[in-house]
């Protein structure tokens, strides 16, 4: 049995005064929606591989969200593992649509709809087919995800392969509203511009958030030795040449491994992260003794993610 | 130095990660030499190894302090390298991270790896 088997159930469904999502997050190593409400709003968490990959926050769809989400203090939860077979309530076909999506997921999706059954088929994250093929997809899409408070549940089939067909229609178009933020990620630019505000206001909201757990931070390119920004402080870290010696070493080594990030446990309870992206290179000083790390891994890491591809994108 | 003592300490850490733990390797630092390990990949671990060469120097040019007792990095092919360290060893840990769970690595199973191994040395 693995560990992700022996630590976090396969569905679950608790208080959030008890548990706290924080606390759900980090046990999560599979893929699922975490649900939650807290009396006045709803959500949920997108958990690709138990990472976290979007949000939604009474219908805006932003990763931003979470972290409000996650700060609930009270409030009920519930998740389901994406295992073969499964199901959910039906007035989550919005989201399990969404995560299906933005995740690239194949499944296929099964329930009632006028007392007759239908099927969507996605692969790849895009609708292969749907049966009974419906005249107009739109407003068929559109009637079925009005239907929020049908009690009934849809039956998913993950992992299947869609059977392909003529059908290609990506989702965004047809289950998202223009008012609704679109969430899906794109990859970054091949550039080194940068939007310094967007950074700026990122390490803003992460002092604001960890106070004196957040020591400082700065964005170096990934070209020159020196910092593009730096929030806290006035060191320069000389990551460009380090970075450049790891790249070579692996390179010479013929060991095809590209690295994401590093997180160094240092002396004098520091712990420093750093985010390598193409174009540049996050180095982030924390206080290893106030900051959970399941919290810096799975939360924060997509968040700082989130801010750096918008402020390449901007 | 007694090797059974690493090997028992590597039993733990395969107990408690299963098929997570893809590989370790425990160095002599400076050495080059393997002392005890699973599933080693001598190339990998040899890079490994030189990786907190560089660390060292570049936490030393860029004057912060020196490393403490880990460090950890990530790749794009879904295996996590964690490097548990000593004065004198390098216990170097492959993870797939598909079949880990992230907060149990990081919150038992690392803190554990690295009782036992100062348990070995004392």
């Amino acid at each position: 049995m693995s560990i992700k088997e022996k630590t976090a159930p396969r569905k679950f469904k608790g208080n959030i005064e008890r548990i706290p999502l924080r606390s759900i997050t980090d046990y999560i190593s599979f893929s699922c929606i975490l649900t939650a409400e807290n009396g006045n709003d709803t959500g949920a968490l997108f958990l690709k591989n138990g990472n976290l990959i979007d949000a939604v926050l009474n219908n805006d769809y932003h990763i931003n969200n979470a972290k409000e989400i996650l700060n609930w203090t009270k409030g009920s939860f519930f998740y389901q593992k994406w295992d073969d077979e499964f199901k959910l309530d039906y007035k989550e076909l919005r989201n399990i649509l969404h995560f299906i999506e933005i995740s690239g997921f194949s499944a296929e999706i099964n329930f009632n709809f006028n007392n007759k059954p239908v099927k969507i088929v996605c692969s790849e994250g895009v609708i292969v087919g749907i049966e009974p093929l419906p005249k107009d997809i739109k407003s068929f899409f559109n009637t079925i995800l009005k239907d929020t408070e049908k009690k009934d549940t849809v039956t998913i089939k993950y992992n299947k392969a869609g059977q392909t067909g003529d059908l290609k229609e990506h989702f965004s178009e047809i289950i998202h509203s223009e008012k609704i933020k679109k969430s899906k990620k794109t990859a970054p630019k091949n550039s080194s511009k940068i939007n310094l505000n967007i950074i700026k206001q990122s390490f803003t909201q992460l002092q604001d958030d960890l106070g004196d757990t957040f020591i400082s931070g700065s964005i170096y390119s990934a070209d020159n030795r020196k910092p593009v920004y730096s929030f806290k402080t006035s060191k320069t870290v000389v990551f460009t040449e380090f970075q450049k010696s790891i790249n070579n070493l692996f390179l010479k080594s013929k060991l095809e491994k590209k690295n994401n990030f590093y997180l160094l446990d240092l002396k004098k309870n520091y712990l420093l992260f750093i985010l390598i992206f193409k174009n540049h290179h996050i180095a982030l000083i924390f206080n290893k003794t106030k900051i959970k790390l399941g919290y810096l891994l799975s939360i924060l890491r997509p968040l700082l993610i989130n801010d750096y591809e918008k402020s390449i994108n901007n | 130095m007694d090797i059974k003592e690493f090997n028992n300490a590597i039993e733990t850490l395969k107990d408690n990660l299963g098929k997570g733990l893809t590989a370790c390797d425990i160095r002599i630092t400076g050495t080059g030499k393997s002392i005890a390990g699973f599933n080693v990949d001598t190339k990998l671990t040899a890079v490994l190894e030189q990786v907190t060469d560089y660390i060292s120097k570049m936490l030393k040019d860029a004057d912060l302090p020196e490393l403490q007792d880990y460090y950890l990095m990530d790749f794009d092919d879904g295996s996590l390298a964690i490097v548990l360290i000593t004065d004198k060893y390098q216990w170097l840990i492959l993870i797939n991270k598909k079949e880990t769970n992230l907060g149990f690595l990081l919150n038992v199973a690392i803190p554990d790896a690295h009782k036992a191994l100062m348990k070995v040395l004392k």
